[in-house]
This record gives C-alpha cells, structure tokens and sequence, in this order.
C-alpha cells in the first residue's frame, strides 16, 4: 500500500508540474541577424533596425537610414516614407519563437503634425526591459515634410525650425499594444504659435493665395497610418467598412474651418488575414474633435474621437489632439496614443481597446456552424450591431467555428456573414458588464459548390479565369449597388456592376492556373464566364447552384484568332509585395496566365520581385514567362518602371536603391544599375498626368511644348520645392510610357483588336510560352 | 440500393457457406459452437479474440523466463455499399472495399512485475477535412503504455493508453459481434452520413491506477481504474492546457463472460490558436452491461456528456448516445451468432436536426482454425427530418486474427 502512495504522490507532482509560470517580459534590442526580424508578406525590418517585442506582440523601428560616416550610403526612401524611425513591422507573437515565419502587414506608422514628420536624429533604446518593465525606443529628430507639394501647410501651420519632436514607443508586458507618447518641444527662445503663421504672414512671405486672409486653421496632430493593402480600414457605428464613402459623406456636412473636414471615429481598426491592427487615444483635454465639436455636428463624437480627413491607397491620417496655442521656450507638448495588433478580426483590436480605456465589458461568445453538416464554420464574420444597426464589431470565427469578443453593456443584435453563404437574420443580444452572452451555434446556411473543368482548343487544362454572374431585379435598376446588393460597412465586397447600367453583378471570379476550379458559393443562379483574354472566344452557360449540391460544368474553350508573332505581356502589375496589394505572387502568377498573358513583368512598388518561383510551383512554365522587375515609386516624382531587373535575395525589398532627393535622371540611372543588362534595360515611366504620383505633372511639362516649367501662382503655391524638381533636372532619359492604366478600367474595356491581326514582330513560331 | 444488399447478401452466404462446407466442425477448438464470447478481462487490454484459439499452454517450463513477450495483432477489411444520398453529393459515393484496421501490437512483461504494450493501427483513415470524400490510410499510434505492479492485482499504468469509458472498448475488436461499433461510440464516418465524432475520449497521454477485477471464483471480480491525462485531442503530442482529464471508472465482472462497468471524466479543454483561446469544459459519465442468458447475449452502453463553455459563458450543450444490442447463437457446425441493435446519439442538444438512429442487423461467423470471423451487417440510419438522407448501407467483413 505504501508503494501505492508513492505512485499517487508522483502521479500528483506530474499533474502539478509546469504550474509556476513566469512572468511575461517586454525587451527592446537591435536587429542583429535577419532570422530576428519579423517576416512577413510586408516586413521590411533588418539588421539595425530597432525590436520591440513582448510575450504577445513583435515590432519593428526602422533606423534612421542615414549613414553619419558616409551620408551618400543613406538608405532614405528604405521605408515607404522617405525618413527612417517609423514603424515598419508589426506581428502577435507567433508560437515557434523567433524562427517562426511572421506576418507582418503594415505598411508604416509615423507621427503626423499636420503633415510634418520626424527626421530622426538620433534612436536609441530607453528601456531595454530588462527590469522587468516597459520595454521604450525612442526616436528624436527634427521637422520635415511628409509631401514637399503641401510645404505651405506644414510651414504655416506647425513650423519646421526650432522645433524637437520625439516618439517614444513604450511595450509594457503582457499587452498586445503598444503606447505611442509624440513629444513636440520649442527649442527657441522665444515662443512657438500654433498655427506658425498667420495667413497674413504667408501674403508677406510671397504666397499669394486668394482669399487666405479669411482662413483660419487648426493645427491637428496624430498618426499616419500605411496599414498596407491587406487591411480593410474599419471604424465602429455608421461607418463599419465603410470608411472611404464615409469621409465623403462627411465633408457634406462639415462645419468649417478652423476645423479640418473628415470622418470623426471612436476608433480605428482593421481587418486582414491572420493580422490586424488599430489605433486609439486615452482621454485628453487636448482632443482635437472634441475641441471643435460643433463643427462636426451630425457626428457621433466621444472622449476618445479621432479624426481621418482621408484615406488613399491605403495611406489614413489619423488626427489626435490640437496643441496649445503657443509652446513656451522650452516647454512640451506631448500626446499619447495606442497601435494594437489583433488576430486579423476587429473584435481582437477592439477587445484591446476596451481594456485601454477601462471601459466596462461583457462577452459574446459562441459558435458558427453549418446548418446541413453542423460542421464548424471557419472564418465567418460575426458582426455585432447597435440599436440603430450601425456596426459595433466584427468577429471571425476561428477554425472550430469559435468567435469571441468584449462589448460594452447594452442591446445589441448580431448577424453572422461570409462571402460564400447567406447572412443570418439578426439576432438580439444583450451584453451585462462582467457578464458572459454566450450563445446557441449559429446555423448558416449550406453553400453550394461548383465545380468546373476547363480545355483549351487543343484540349489541355488551360488556365482559365472563371466568373459568376449574378443579376439583380430590375426594381432595384438605377440604384446604388451598395444600398441592396452589398453591405461595405458590414464589410461585403464589392459585387461590381455592369458599366452598362444592366442588372449584372459579379458574384465571384476565380483566376485558375489549371481551368480548375471547386469553390463554394451563395446558391443562386448565374450565368457563368469562361474566359482566358482576348485570344479566346467568351464561354457562356447558365447555372444554378443549390444549397449544399455540387454542381458542375465542362467548359471548352475557343481561340478567337491567331496572334502568331505577337505577344500578350502586361508591362505593369502589382502584387503582394507592394504595400497597397493583397495579393499573393502564386495568385497572381495564375491571374496572368488565366487573363493570357504570355509574359508578365513584376513592378510592385519600392521592391524587385521575381515571379518565377511562383510560376514554377504552380506548373504555369508552360504558359507564361516572368521578367524580373519594380516599380520605383517617389510620392511626388512619379513612378518608374524598370526591368529585367537583378533580384538581390538579401534584401528586404530585393534589391537596394534611393529614391529620396534624387533627381529623375539619377532615377533613370539607379533602374539601370538594377538592371541585368543595363543597356538593354527598359525604363518606363508610368501614368504620367496623375497629379501627384505622375512624372509629366509634377513636372509641369507643358502639353503643347512638351517642355517643363516653372508653375506660378496657386499652382507654384503647391508644387515641390527640392532642387530635384528644378526643369533643368527633367529628363527623357527614358524608354517606354504608359499611355493606358489600369486603374481607369472604364476606359480599356471596350477594346477592339483587329481580325486578323497584322504580322506579328516576333518570329513564328514564338520564342515564348503558351 | 436493393438489388447492392442483396448482391452483397449472396455474396455473404456464398463466402459463409464455403468455408463451413471446407471446414468441418472442430469440437475440440475453444469457443467452437458459441459466438463470439465477449473479453475475459474488462480492460482496455486486447482479450483473445473470440475465434483464436488460446496459445497451448506451455508444458510448465522448468524456469520461466524473466522477460516475455508476445505479438498480436490482427486485420480487418470490408466491402460496404452506401445508399447514393440523391440530395448531398458527399453521401454514398464511394463503395468499395475499405480496410477498417491493421493492427500489430506487441506485450510483454519482466519478472511479472512490469509489463507493456506498445500497438499501431496501420490503416488509419485520414480525412482531410471534414466530410471529405477523399481518405488517406496512414500509420497511427494505438497503445504505448506500461504497467507497473504496485501489490497483487493492483498496477500503475503510464504512458499513451485509452482510459476506461468507453464501454465499445471493453470489446476486443477481434470479438465484436457486428462490422461497426454502434453510433455513440463511432461516430459517423465521412461519405456514410454528415460527419460526427462520436461522444467517448480518444486516447491520450496519461498516468492511471489500475485494479483489475478478479476472475470469477479468484476473489473480487470487482475493478477500478483512475487515470489522469492530458484530454487533448488524440495523437496529440502534448497537453492543450495545463489541466489534465480526470476519469474514474468501476468494472464489475459477471458470469460467463459478462460484465457491467461505470465511468465519469471531466477534461477541462482549452480550443483556439493562442493567445485567443477559449475553454471548454466536457463532463461525461457512461454506463454499460454484457449478460448472457442461454444462446442470447445482451450488451448495452449510454454515454452522456455536458459540456460548459467559461469563458464565453455560452448554454450547456448536452449530448447523448446509447446502444442496445442482442446477439443469438445459432447452432452450426461454426460458431455463428446473428442479432440486432439499436443505436441513437445527439451530438448537441443545442442543435435541433442533429439526432441520429441506427437499426443494424448482422451475423458472425467464425473459423477457429483459421483464425478468421466473416461478418455480415445492414443497417438502416434514420436521420431527423431537416436532415434527412437516404444513406442505408450494408457491410461484408473479413477479419484475420494473429
């Protein structure tokens, strides 16, 4: 018997063992080795740059970029803004420790004063967090202007000498976001106004800028936030996913300066796959909306509210506090804000924030299952709604069909959605602070299946893209797609209409590499789309697909002419790489080759990318050929294709380059020196007459003379001002030009080619695929 | 569907009636003239099958060894055909010949003092998702576990073992009276219906304190097993939080053969990738019983679960399964046995449409010499009506004992 007890007491230790766990730990280092970054589809951290981490979060500060030894080493332009010292990369933790692949999807994050931003001097690590406490990086440097074309703003309104600014990046352990404290200090002697000048003082200095004298402005201070392609911007309440048609919304009901036109947000959160992110404030009497509440009349305005005047190509500025009227000598003026990382939902970003606000929260939990197969429903979207129906929180479900999230007390309903099933009438709820609403399964309804197998004219397996059709009834023709066949703030798609103005919608579009396809749809009928670009005849067949049946279609194709001779090559694509594109290279190697292409070039911005690779793995050799390539991308210079281009594996962004400060000839000559062969190499200059990001508009160059000029009046008002810009420094130095992007779809699809085609410049057969 | 289970039925007399016609009556063969009897010991240890003649005893050997050992194993094939469900394409599409199980195992003891098993299924049917009508068989893991004698029938088990709850498991595999186990137990399989796990733990990573009840006539025939485990999934490598399962069982030894046992686990499990987890806590309680009485062989099992959810605070899901079988010997010059049995479970109380029955009817031949059983099984599934499919299905098994 005593051997008995014996073997109980040690059964008893093993069960008590591994009970003591320590405590969580927040450090601070440098990068020393690469396998110590982040990684991920957007990470662009290495050797140098600054790792904040914790047991919960990772995040990357980048250097400052400047080499103080040899300036013309400068890595300027390495992030996506021109100075170093933002936040490049932001993760969770993932399990497997530090060689774990990461997934990192943002873009950047730096202070916004208006439009200045740090050009760090010095970063340096505060807190290494060995103690136990709050890991800190502190970035210091000087004023600088985000855009040179809005200089005026940030010179009127901020100043840019005599100023230091600082951002300290504070990850306390155990949480899942960082404390961002933005310090503004007046090194002068003498008093520092916010704005900086008066609009008289700007008539003084030369700018003549009618009817200025009668503005009076603000001086906003918060975040830029890049969250990068892959996120959906939300905000909670009438905006949801909605964030884009929101803010025009809001400029309709704008009450005027001194306050800045925008969206006024409670929070702002995001949505991604895997990851996601959000951006808060704690209380401040220095709230910038709440300082001006009442020009944001018709606007839900709380202790927290921030504002986004806009949001473009995934760039949002995100307005916190105003500063005091004038900065003494000396003093400081300091803000605080908050970036959380979530699990990819905005419930996991939001959950954080209740807690920094120490807001009273219950939760609502439960389960999304398959009515037919009760089996789990994974990354279905759970959105949680107030009495008004305005969305509160989105919740995905994770791979057992699990969701869970903190609300505030109150009424609530909820809805459960996913693109490929239909919605779930609302439900009510009711959430108690500390309680627990934990709910029945949701049941969705079954999807359908459709299966598809596509043969090209000679009978292979072709890559095909794949789309179904939808229409809508004709009561709701001449209304606005998003009041009845898509909900953006619950966070739909887009089902994109018809240009015709007829009922058909776009129910969904696949890209296969193999004319392949099983995917599971909302059960409706449809007309299906088989297509592979303009060489092949428009397949067409009518489906319907049943709640939980398969149902399947053999699709022949038919070439519609011979293109011997010629090939089909788009000299312009983006992909994941990019900070504004979510889509990953295996998939857009398959989008090339189902749309016909023969060859795709790869320009994505700021980073040389290869898709062979994806090409290989996905068996598309056969069809379509990759050419190496980038588009070097300036925010106000332009943007520059250049290929075939060298890949350097050893750098984040494939290759190492400036374009900050650099006049375009240097420009021209950096693509070159890219290049495999730089005298065969292709520079081509891209959209060339979009204001902003178009070389011909920032130029000025003058559409009768074709020579640049110097802009005057308003126009000079807001042009560059760097010596890059000067006309001398226009080059044309350059080998092809955009002439068709795109970005205006409407005017490239009604294209014609002609039948036959006329000889081809290549020889026949084709020295290409496909 | 008709004219497959009549097919299947000739095929099954015309495969029975050969091998009686090839072997005549042994009368000496263990177990000849009686169906499959069920384990002598109720444990999760594999019993002699029912068809298996016992190893000879050995002669008394003048020193025993301080190690022994011993393999065993078995393998087990069917033929089933599936109703085609005219509605739910994953249903009934894949007739054909299965192989339910290859097991080979090995057990051994030292100084009758410490002994082992260490066994591996070879045809573990692998899905790749749910429902899937494509399986793969690979390799798995079954038992890897050691006993230690604490004092007289008293041991310490540790190691990869499955804890005494299910009743199913009390059955050797090579004794089972029909194809499947009834429904609680098993669950219902990819393509022969909507896909759910059955209501027992799987086996899992673990420590236990054994008594094995007494044979009949050889003092108490009665036996408990307390065990505690981690409780995660089965082939987990590790624990899915840092509570362990707990499980209790009693297990009482009747005459000829029979049996009557009770289990009660609580497993406090923790689902989700981190660090979004969520806990879920499964509290389950089963009961079974073996009588024999004449030439009829009762057996049947309940298993109940409730499960709470802390940390979202959602309802009690209850769930529920059961059986009821009987099986009646025929005389024939081998042993033969065919029966009945009804079996229900309810995954989820918090779901309305998800009950299922089966009524299954069957028969059992063994071949003694041959170390071989045919089995014969139709089985008629009733679904609730919002899920209602036409998936009868009839089943033919071979199965070959080491």
């Amino acid at each position: 018997m005593r051997r008995a007890c014996g073997w109980i007491a040690i059964v008893a230790l093993a069960v008590l063992a591994g009970c003591g766990d320590p405590a969580p730990h927040a450090r601070a280092q440098r990068i020393g080795a690469l396998d110590e970054a982040i990684g991920g589809p957007h990470a662009i951290g290495r050797v140098g740059d600054f790792l904040l981490e914790n047991d919960q979060i990772r995040l990357v500060i980048a250097d400052t970029g400047v080499d103080p030894r040899d300036p013309s080493k400068s890595t300027l332009g390495r992030v996506n803004s021109t100075f170093g010292g933002t936040l490049v990369d932001a993760d969770l933790r993932r399990p497997g420790g530090d060689g774990a692949r990461g997934n990192d999807q943002l873009a950047e994050l730096l202070p916004g004063f208006v439009f200045t931003v740090i050009n760090p001097t010095t970063i340096a690590i505060t807190h290494d967090g060995s103690d136990g406490r709050a890991a800190e990086v502190t970035v210091t440097g000087t004023p600088a202007d985000l855009f040179q074309e809005i200089y005026l703003l940030d010179a009127g309104l901020v100043g840019t000498t005599s100023l230091q600014l600082t951002q300290t990046y504070r990850l306390t352990p155990g949480k899942r976001y960082v404390e961002i404290e933005t310090t503004i200090k007046n090194t002068s002697g003498g008093a520092h106004p916010f704005p900086f000048l008066d609009p008289t003082q700007l008539h003084d200095l030369g700018f003549d800028i009618p009817g200025i004298e009668n503005i009076q402005l603000s001086v906003p201070m918060g975040q830029l936030a890049l969250l990068g392609g892959e996120q959906d911007l939300f905000a909670p309440g009438v905006t949801g996913f909605n964030v884009r048609f929101a803010i025009e919304d809001s400029y309709q009901i704008a009450g005027g300066f001194p306050a800045f036109p925008g969206l006024v947000v409670d929070y702002v959160a995001s949505r991604g796959r895997g990851v996601s992110y959000g951006l808060t404030i704690p209380r401040s009497p220095d709230n910038y909306v709440n300082a001006y509440a009442g020009k944001y009349a018709g606007q839900a305005i709380t202790p927290y509210s921030m504002l986004v005047p806009f949001t473009y190509a995934g760039v949002a500025a995100i307005y916190m506090v105003r500063p005091p009227p004038l900065l003494a000598p000396g003093a400081e003026f300091a803000y605080t804000s908050y970036f959380v990382i979530g699990k990819g939902d905005v419930a996991s970003v939001a959950d954080a924030i209740h807690e920094i606000h120490g807001a009273p929260t219950g939760t609502f939990g439960g389960r999304v299952i398959d009515q037919q197969t009760s089996q789990p429903v994974a990354g279905a979207n759970v959105i949680a709604l107030d009495a008004d129906d305005h969305i509160v929180d989105q919740i995905e479900t994770d791979a057992s069909g699990a969701f869970l999230a903190h609300l505030p007390p109150g009424s609530y309903r909820y809805t459960a959605m996913i693109d490929d099933r239909l919605s779930t009438p609302p439900a009510p709820l009711t959430i108690t602070a500390g309680g627990h609403a934990g709910i029945a399964p949701i049941e969705m309804a079954a999807p359908a299946t459709l299966v598809v197998e596509v043969r090209d004219e000679l009978g292979r397996h072709a890559p095909a893209k794949i789309q179904l059709l939808g229409h809508f009834p004709a009561t709701n023709l001449g209304q606005n797609p998003r009041s009845f066949l898509y909900s953006l703030q619950r966070g739909e798609h887009q089902r994109t209409t018809a240009f015709d103005g007829g009922d058909r919608f776009i129910e969904g579009v696949w890209w296969t590499k193999d004319g392949q396809l099983s995917a599971a749809v909302r059960p409706g009928t449809y007309d299906l789309i088989v297509t592979r670009g303009p060489e092949y005849e428009v397949a067409h067949r009518t489906v319907e697909l049943r709640a939980g049946a398969f149902t399947a279609a053999q699709i022949a194709l038919t070439r519609a002419y011979a293109s011997d001779g010629w090939v089909a090559s788009d000299l312009h694509i983006h992909a994941q790489p990019s900070t504004d594109s979510d889509v990953p290279l295996a998939t857009r190697a398959a989008s090339c080759a189902a749309e016909g292409l023969e060859v795709a070039i790869a320009t994505d911005h700021n980073a040389i990318t290869d898709y062979g690779p994806a090409i290989a793995s996905s068996g598309l050799d056969p069809w379509l050929l990759g050419i190496t390539g980038m588009e070097l991308t300036t925010p106000e210079m332009g943007h520059f294709n250049g290929y075939p281009l060298r890949l350097d594996p050893g750098s984040t962004r494939g290759g190492e380059f400036r374009w900050a400060g650099e006049p375009p000839q240097r420009l021209f000559d950096t693509l070159r020196g890219l290049a495999v062969d730089p005298e065969r190499a292709i520079v081509q200059v891209n959209h060339p007459r979009q204001s902003v990001l178009g070389y011909l508009a920032q130029f000025f160059v003058d559409v009768d003379t074709a020579e640049p000029y110097t802009p005057t009046g308003i126009l000079g008002v807001f042009a560059p001002y760097g010596d890059e810009f000067r006309p001398e420094n226009f080059s044309l130095d350059f080998d092809a030009m955009e002439l068709v992007c795109g970005k205006q779809i409407e005017d490239a699809h009604t294209f014609r080619a002609p039948d036959p085609l006329p000889p081809g410049p290549y020889p026949d057969p084709q020295p290409v695929p496909g | 569907m008709f004219a497959r289970v009549c097919g299947a039925i000739v095929i099954a007399a015309a495969v029975v009636s050969e091998v009686a016609l090839a072997q005549p009556a042994d009368r000496t063969e263990p177990g000849a003239g009686a169906p499959p009897p069920a384990p002598a010991a109720p444990a999760a240890a594999e019993p002699a099958p029912a068809a298996t003649p016992l190893p000879e005893p050995a002669a008394a050997p003048p020193v025993e060894p301080r190690f022994v050992w011993q393999p065993f194993g078995y393998l087990r094939a069917q033929y089933i055909a599936v109703q085609n469900d005219p509605n739910v394409a994953f249903v009934g599409r894949d007739d054909g010949f299965e192989l339910q199980n290859a097991r080979l195992g090995v057990r051994g003891a030292l100084d009758r003092r410490v002994a082992f098993e260490i066994a591996i299924d070879g045809a573990v049917d692998e899905r790749l998702q749910v429902n899937s009508t494509e399986g793969k068989l690979r390799v798995g893991l079954r038992d890897a576990f050691a006993d230690v004698t604490l004092a007289g029938r008293l041991t310490a088990r540790g190691g990869f073992f499955q804890a005494v709850f299910d009743p199913e498991a009390l059955v050797s595999d090579t004794a089972r009276e029909l194809v499947d186990h009834p429904i609680e137990s098993r669950g219902m399989r990819a393509t022969e219906g909507y896909q759910t796990p059955g209501l027992p733990p799987g086996r899992s990573i673990g420590v236990a304190l054994r008594l094995d009840p007494a044979p009949q006539g050889g003092g108490l025939p009665v036996g408990f097993e307390l065990a505690v485990q981690n409780g995660a999934d089965e082939f987990s490598s590790n624990n899915d939080n840092d509570k362990p399962a707990i499980s209790a069982a009693v297990v009482a030894r009747l005459p000829r053969d029979g049996w009557v046992m009770a289990a009660g686990r609580f497993n406090p499990r923790t689902v989700g990738a981190l660090p979004f987890r969520q806990d879920e806590n499964d509290l389950q309680a089963s009961a079974a019983f073996r009588l024999a009485a004449g030439p009829v062989a009762f057996n049947g099992g309940v298993i109940v679960q409730r499960t709470s959810f802390p940390t979202t605070g959602g309802p009690i899901q209850n769930a529920y399964g059961g059986h009821v079988q009987a099986m009646l010997a025929i005389p024939a010059p081998l042993p033969l046995a065919a029966g009945y049995r009804f079996a229900i479970l309810d995954p989820s109380s918090l779901i309305t449409t998800d009950r299922v029955m089966e009524h299954t009817v069957g028969a059992v031949l063994a071949m003694p010499r041959y170390r071989m059983r045919v089995q014969l099984q139709l089985t008629h599934v009733v679904e609730q009506a919002a899920r209602e499919l036409e998936n009868d299905r009839v089943q033919l098994a071979a199965e070959l004992a080491l």
